[in-house]
């Protein structure tokens, strides 16, 4: 479904992600780990069209995507649920969402889009007046989750969703997570503790210093000699 | 290597010494000096002549300006006010007190700092554009409050008139002529000030505030009183050239402030170069230049000049003057390598 | 205090043509980060192009005023080409400063041609509607100024229900509040920036033939509206919709009451003196947020 060639970029003269190879298969869970501030997120923003890619190529369902602007990405079916959530602060939980479905096909289908979201988020319905300023960390998190299931999405790309959340809700989330793979799209996602995506992930990638060092399931890359440090939560034989 | 081939080399070497722009030699600017100070008397036109005096007394104003706005990139619009208080201070106190007009000039200096202080103290606190709408909106109360006042102390909407200039006992072209030395002396005053202040620890904390605030300030530059003391300069200068000015035109008025002066001002500073040290009066002078061209499609003028900065901004944000520095260096840069390339040897520095 | 009264009403109502007129400022700051210096021109095109329908051609007020938004609408694309397109994007400059400038320069250059097709003389444009509305023996309302308050209600209504129902207005509030979260959900950033300047045109233009029969129209006519929007816009908080509703009929009322009580010379001095108490405590406006760089 997504295929991604030797892809290098960075910001200004500083060379983030060096020829990264990655592929994602339909119906799949992927999970991108590995530490903090090693180029995980760029690469999704590199995917997505928002930050310009230097070198390689990307192919989303065999169209070349790597040159494209990320409105004509996401009309394609490939959302990115960036880190941090980015909502629209000022605007309430219903009207971020319905932000989601703003490419014209999802827009013809957002009241039922809508409904399937507060179905699965019984909280942000409750919530969907309100400005999203007032949310909290968990309820935040569910709304971007919420707004980037609005969309055309075949392919989801989401980053760090537990980030900042508490175990439990952490828990929660990923179950939810789960259940969205299984259903409603494939999903690549970035998550810097290993040990929280266990469960439910079909396929890992680990990334250092901008490069993919291994791959593989996660029985296969926890034992991994390499995997023995502190960010996979837990003990590794 | 035969005798020909070594001298070529050396005249080379001289022209490119000539021409390099980042030290340009004293003795140029003395030439230009001196060019300029006899000019006086080759031209008989008392309008012609008028038209420069104009030039050099604008020319002061928009090189202080740009020292607030460009160099220090503080978002200063309101620097009119502090030209006309200048202007009214000396207005005010030689025809109606009968000061010296020589102190004059001096105390619309002042004025003009004081004001600017003024202006600039509630805006410290606020960020860049809001503190451009502050000074913007400061000029224009300023600028009402002298038209709506009916005490007699400003002259109202149609200003001051009979203001003694500086060399009253003259006859008209003395007169002339003493302002254009006057002034003239003025803009070589400014030049050297902001020199002086930009090659200061003050003036690189100002450009180091100017690009990159955080960084300059964990550096220890003190973001407030640079900018205090960078706005008194060129309020005095511009309070300086605005006495100037009134003295001139024996009189002054509101019409010097308001958005079409602020437009014209505008044009000159940023068309020159905006930020760079000189350019501004390299500014005025096309402006003014351009203006008298068009002196008989008066309406076209803003038009064309606008046209003219629009163009000039989408290809090279610095400016005329930023032009002609890379035109220089490209120069330079071409003569070294065609020097080398002649011989057919790989291009190497020769200084 | 029936004096009082009377100062309430016309201050509200002009507030709420500042809030109209001021709107478009605010919009273009929150998508563009740029003050939009023109804004002004885009009413006195709206005056001209009203008292041309109205007054040469002879032709009903509604198509005069409709005639304006559309003058503004063509104004304000026009305004995003010349003076904002060219620096988008860029590193080299400093966008806000230079945005500020060039939308300055087109202002200029706007106010030389008019005077060159229209002429520097003021042309006037008679009300909409003639007559006044009593209200107590002593406190009157021109039918005209009631139109104008009833206009400019429901040009604001629409626009809250354009910003937060319909698609385009919803993707404009997005680019304003989160621009990377808008180009992720499809949104194209540029057709925003266009259609934002071409609002803040139409805005301009409907308050500015609101407003021409009460003063004249002019090349310059758009001066003091401007000097009026900054302060609102700078008071309110750039960017901020319900801060621009606030103060500009904080303005209008006391402008109103200051004209009334000390004498109309004295009510923008005073209220600068106003703004600069507010900024000290708030420097970033009543409803502003301090802003990251964005473009």
């Amino acid at each position: 479904m997504l295929e991604v060639n030797s892809l290098s970029t960075g910001y200004g003269h500083t060379r983030i992600l060096d020829r990264i190879e990655l592929t994602v298969r339909e119906h799949q869970l992927v999970v991108l780990t590995g530490p903090n501030g090693h180029g995980k997120t760029t690469l999704l923003r590199a995917i997505s069209g928002l930050t310009p890619v230097w070198e390689g190529e990307v192919s989303f369902l065999d169209q070349r995507i790597d040159r494209a602007r990320a409105r004509v990405i996401v009309s394609r079916g490939l959302v990115h649920v960036p880190q941090g959530d980015l909502l629209f602060q000022d605007m309430t939980v219903e009207q971020n969402l319905l932000m989601g479905a703003f490419v014209k096909e999802a827009w013809r289908r957002r009241d039922e889009r809508l409904a399937r979201v507060y179905e699965l988020f019984p909280r942000l319905k409750e919530r969907r007046h309100q400005q999203c300023r007032t949310l909290s960390g968990g309820e935040r998190r569910m709304a971007g989750l919420g707004r980037g299931l609005m969309g055309p999405a075949r392919l989801l790309m989401i980053d760090e969703p537990a980030l900042g959340l508490a175990p439990v809700l952490v828990q929660q989330l990923y179950s939810t997570l789960g259940e969205i793979a299984r259903s409603e799209a494939t999903i690549l996602l970035v998550e810097e503790t290993l040990s929280n995506a266990e469960q439910i992930a079909d396929w890992v990638y680990v990334m250092e210093n901008g490069r993919i060092v291994l791959e593989g399931t996660v029985p296969q890359v926890s034992s991994h000699e390499a995997m023995r440090s502190a960010y996979l939560g837990g003990e590794v034989e | 290597m035969t005798v020909e081939a070594t001298r070529p080399r050396r005249d080379r070497a001289e022209l490119l010494r000539l021409v390099d722009a980042s030290r340009t030699p004293g003795w140029a600017f003395l030439t230009v000096l001196a060019a300029g100070a006899v000019v006086p008397f080759f031209i008989t036109s008392q309008y012609l002549l008028g038209v420069l005096v104009l030039s050099l007394i604008y020319a002061i104003l928009n090189l202080a300006w740009n020292l607030t706005i460009g160099i220090s990139g503080i978002w200063n619009f309101g620097q009119l006010a502090l030209f006309a208080a200048g202007g009214y201070a000396y207005g005010i106190l030689s025809s109606r007190y009968g000061l010296s007009p020589w102190l004059g000039l001096g105390i619309g200096a002042f004025a003009g700092a004081g004001f600017g202080i003024l202006m600039i103290l509630p805006a410290l606190r606020l960020r860049g554009i809001y503190a451009a709408l502050l000074t913007f909106a400061f000029a224009e109360v300023f600028r009402l409050i002298i038209i709506n006042d009916s005490s007699g102390l400003t002259g109202g909407p149609y200003g001051l008139s009979s203001v003694p200039g500086l060399f009253s006992n003259a006859t008209p072209t003395g007169q002339q002529r003493g302002y254009y030395w006057v002034a003239l002396a003025g803009v070589v005053f400014t030049a050297w000030v902001l020199k002086r202040l930009v090659d200061s620890p003050t003036g690189l904390a100002l450009q180091a505030l100017r690009d990159s605030t955080p960084y300059a300030i964990g550096m220890g530059a003190n973001r407030r009183s640079s900018i205090l003391i960078s706005t008194a300069v060129s309020g005095f200068l511009s309070g300086l050239a605005g006495a100037l000015y009134g003295g001139y035109y024996e009189g002054i008025s509101p019409v010097v402030m308001g958005l079409a002066p602020l437009s014209l001002f505008m044009l000159m500073i940023v068309i020159g170069g905006l930020g760079r040290l000189y350019g501004p009066a390299l500014g005025t002078f096309i402006v003014m230049l351009l203006s008298e061209l068009l002196r008989d499609v008066d309406q076209w003028r803003f038009i064309v000049l606008g046209a003219i900065l629009l163009v000039i901004l989408a290809f090279q944000p610095t400016g005329l003057s930023g032009l002609l520095s890379r035109g220089i260096a490209a120069l330079r840069k071409w003569m070294a390598e065609g020097e080398s390339a002649g011989k057919g040897e790989p291009p190497q520095q020769t200084q | 205090m029936d004096t009082f009264i009377q100062a309430l009403i016309s201050g509200l109502i002009m507030g709420s043509v500042y809030a109209v007129m001021t709107m478009g400022l605010t919009l273009v700051y929150g998508c563009l980060r740029t003050l939009n210096m023109a804004q002004g021109l885009f009413g006195v095109a709206g005056g001209y192009v009203a008292w041309f329908i109205v007054s040469q051609a002879g032709l009903p007020s509604w198509l005069g005023i409709i005639g304006a938004a559309l003058a503004g609408a063509l104004l304000g694309v026009v305004t995003f080409y010349l003076a904002v397109r060219p620096l988008l994007g860029r590193k080299d400059v400093d966008f806000e400063m230079l945005a500020y400038i060039t939308t300055l320069v087109v202002s200029i250059m706007l106010t030389s041609a008019f005077t060159l097709i229209f002429g520097a003389r003021n042309k006037g444009i008679p009300p909409l509607l003639e007559g006044s509305l009593k209200i107590t023996s002593t406190v009157s309302v021109t039918w005209h100024l009631v139109l104008v308050a009833m206009l400019a209600l429901l040009i604001l209504g629409a626009l809250s229900l354009f910003l937060n129902r319909a698609r385009y207005g919803l993707s404009i509030m997005a680019v304003a509040q989160q621009m990377d979260a808008a180009r992720l959900n499809g949104v194209s950033v540029q057709s925003v920036y266009i259609g934002v300047m071409a609002l803040a045109g139409v805005l301009g233009g409907m308050a500015g033939v609101l407003l021409a029969p009460l003063y004249f129209i002019s090349p310059t006519a758009g001066d003091l509206p401007l000097l009026k929007g900054l302060i609102i816009a700078i008071f309110a908080g750039l960017g901020s919709i319900r801060g621009t509703i606030y103060a500009a009929l904080i303005l209008g009322l006391f402008e109103a009451l200051a004209a009334t009580y000390i004498s109309s010379m004295w009510s923008l001095p005073l209220l600068f003196v106003l703004i600069v108490a507010v900024m000290l405590i708030r420097p970033n406006g009543l409803f502003g947020k301090p802003e990251e760089e964005r473009l």
